[in-house]
């Protein structure tokens, strides 16, 4: 017989001798091959199944146990955020019905404070004396000596007087997101209706410790335990101009005539007067005129607590009265 | 595809197709077979001789990427925590501070009992880290549970608040433009009929007798008489410890146990008991002492304000 393979031509209907048969070796190569490696990774299979070692054991159990808990973990953290995400809308009611307001979400609005209310208020004016009478203070110093020239330190009546500005946030640890409610046109908690509000509403702890905002003499106290009006108030004056006037106070530490130092303890937060919520009612007077207290506090408040402080009063919110 | 092959059949003169007879054929199958599964054998026999831990180095990889990716899940965990965390911040610090109530301790947060059963929790792996999240995890729903117990007591607070709010008295018993005068004395003065020194526990708002009187915050009508020294007289009752009285009315225009709201019309202005001139006396008593009416009249509301509160009073 012949040993030669031939292929049928279908083009030239004629049968032609093949070459070597690729296709048949490469067929038996592959079934080959993929026989033995299939029963090689069988039985290692089956080995590391049936009788894999401890370890192996513990392993595979381990893989198993991890990806079969994964999901199910995975699909409760899906309803727990959702039930997140329901609870801070109901936290957005809350505060829609706490505050007659919706909340701005957006952060606080750049405040539009315009530099003139500042100057309005007059606040810099003792700022701008005692940096005129530093400079003068300097001028002078370095003309004696060097030293001062390189190391001056202003002298100590200088910051005496600077301690008199009622700049220090008058609650016990205070944040800027405690400032409730902010100054001028508010709305009035009991008919929802506006009405000027004198002051900033800092939202405390029944008890929590009200400093005075700057050296000053205590000018007067009001202790009045009726439910209207500003209840227990204390009136510090610290000359220049500024008073401060603290209002809805329980029980009070200072006596009438008493000079405190800024950051004294000169009483504690109460629901005195109107008050709907304890919180301290704080109003900054100049001349006997009311002015933005958010204008005027800087003491330890950072640029960004400026801003927040500021655009608090620029949305109208209920009052905590 | 295999091509089909043919071979040269000398005693036949022609082409036939090269195939093997099938009893050749089957042999040589069963033989391929026997050689490849030999193989395998081999092979396998080879592996468990010399590589004998083998399977551990792939599981132990496998684990490895397992554990990593439960770091996404610890991750997810984290970030609810923080979302919760922020809620109860804002729970606590703010709203129980504004409604003066008792913050609720971590420990109730987190512990809480009840929900979901504990059988539905045993059914886990002892690997600590799935165990940790399934802690995790019972935290978590734990903590949003008690803050939406928590928001539902808040809810029921401002709800009380809101009606105290409502039933405080909080704004002038008459309109601005009607009132001639405004007497803000309280205290001690000299009494225009009984000519002694008297403390005057009201105000005085002189108004064109027939001026309405309202009702300067939500209440019950206790009293609707006349009486010697107020004349016709409404008292009304605002819960919470507050009372109204509108003295010297000509007509009075509720009855007694009669519910009023904030602005609703009670009387009219008159000239009855002992008054020298038509005017409403307004007083405001808390927990049956007088208080200076002063501090609720709001009188800086402005007079729309004051009409729509007058307005929405009668509806």
């Amino acid at each position: 017989m012949d040993k030669n393979l031939y292929k049928y031509n279908k083009r030239t209907l004629r049968f032609e001798k093949a070459g070597i048969p690729w296709d048949r070796i490469l067929f038996r190569v592959l079934g080959f091959s993929g026989i033995a490696f299939g029963t090689f990774f069988g039985l290692a299979y089956l080995k590391s199944r049936y009788f894999g070692s401890e370890e192996s054991v513990r392993l595979r159990k381990e893989n198993e146990a991890i990806a079969y808990h994964r999901t199910r973990l995975q699909a409760e953290l899906t309803e727990i955020r959702g039930a997140v995400q329901n609870l801070s809308k109901e936290e957005e009611n809350l505060y829609k019905t706490v505050y007659f307001t919706d909340r701005n979400d957006q952060g606080p609005a750049a405040p539009t404070v315009n530099p003139d209310d500042l100057d309005r208020y007059e606040f810099h004016d003792l700022a701008d004396r005692t940096l005129i009478r530093l400079g003068s203070l300097f001028d002078r110093a370095s003309g004696n000596n060097s030293f001062f020239g390189n190391f001056f330190w202003p002298g100590k009546e200088d910051h005496l007087e600077l301690r008199h500005l009622p700049v220090l946030p008058p609650v016990k640890g205070f944040e800027v997101k405690q400032v409730a409610c902010g100054f001028g046109m508010q709305i009035n908690p009991f008919n929802k209706k506006p009405y000027k509000h004198s002051g900033i509403d800092v939202l405390a702890e029944h008890g929590t410790a009200v400093l005075a905002a700057g050296n000053g003499v205590i000018r007067s106290i009001t202790v009045d335990g009726a439910p209207g009006g500003a209840g227990t108030s204390v009136l510090i004056d610290h000359g220049d101009g500024y008073q401060t006037k603290y209002s809805r106070l329980e029980h009070v530490l200072v006596r009438t005539g008493q000079k405190v130092a800024k950051g004294l303890i000169i009483a504690d937060i109460g629901l005195s007067g109107s008050s709907i919520a304890p919180h301290l009612h704080f109003e900054i007077l100049r001349n006997g005129k009311h002015v933005d207290p958010a204008l005027v506090l800087v003491e330890n408040l950072s640029e960004a607590d400026l801003v927040v402080l500021q655009s608090v009063g620029q949305s109208p919110k209920q009052a905590l009265d | 595809m295999l091509f089909r092959y043919f071979r040269y059949d000398p005693i036949h003169c022609g082409f036939i197709v090269d195939r093997k007879a099938p009893k050749e054929a089957r042999r040589s199958t069963l033989r391929f077979l026997a050689l490849s599964i030999g193989m395998g054998l081999v092979l396998f026999g080879i592996y468990a001789l010399f590589l004998p831990e083998y399977d551990e180095v792939v599981l132990q990889e496998y684990n490895t990427v397992a554990k990593a990716s439960w770091t996404e899940l610890k991750n997810e965990i984290r970030e609810l925590d923080d979302r919760i965390t922020m809620l109860e911040r804002e729970d606590d610090d703010h709203y129980r501070v504004l409604l003066n109530m008792e913050k609720l301790p971590a420990s109730i947060r987190r512990g809480g009992s009840g929900g979901r059963t504990e059988s539905d929790w045993t059914n886990q792996s002892d690997l600590p880290i799935i165990k940790r999240g399934y802690q995790d995890v019972k935290v978590l729903w734990n903590r949003v549970r008690m803050g939406n117990q928590s928001y539902v007591e808040l809810k029921d607070k401002i709800e009380e608040k809101e009606g105290m709010l409502a039933s405080r008295p909080a704004l002038q018993p008459l309109d601005n433009r009607q009132i001639t005068r405004f007497h803000g004395l309280y205290g001690m003065r000299m009494h225009p009929v009984y000519r002694d020194w008297r403390f005057h526990h009201g105000l005085d708002l002189t108004a064109r007798p027939g001026t309405p009187v309202y009702a300067t915050g939500e209440g019950l009508v206790t009293v609707a008489k006349y009486s010697g020294g107020y004349g016709q007289v409404v008292f009304v009752n605002h819960g919470y410890g507050f009372e109204t009285r509108y003295a010297h009315l000509s007509k009075i225009k509720v009855a007694e146990g009669q519910k009023v709201k904030r602005g609703e019309l009670l009387g009219l202005v008159g000239n009855t008991g002992t008054s020298t001139g038509p005017h409403l006396h307004y007083e405001v008593l808390f927990k049956d002492e007088w208080v200076n009416p002063i501090h609720f009249m709001y009188r800086d509301l402005s007079q729309s304000d004051f009409n729509e509160i007058i307005r929405e009073a009668k509806k």
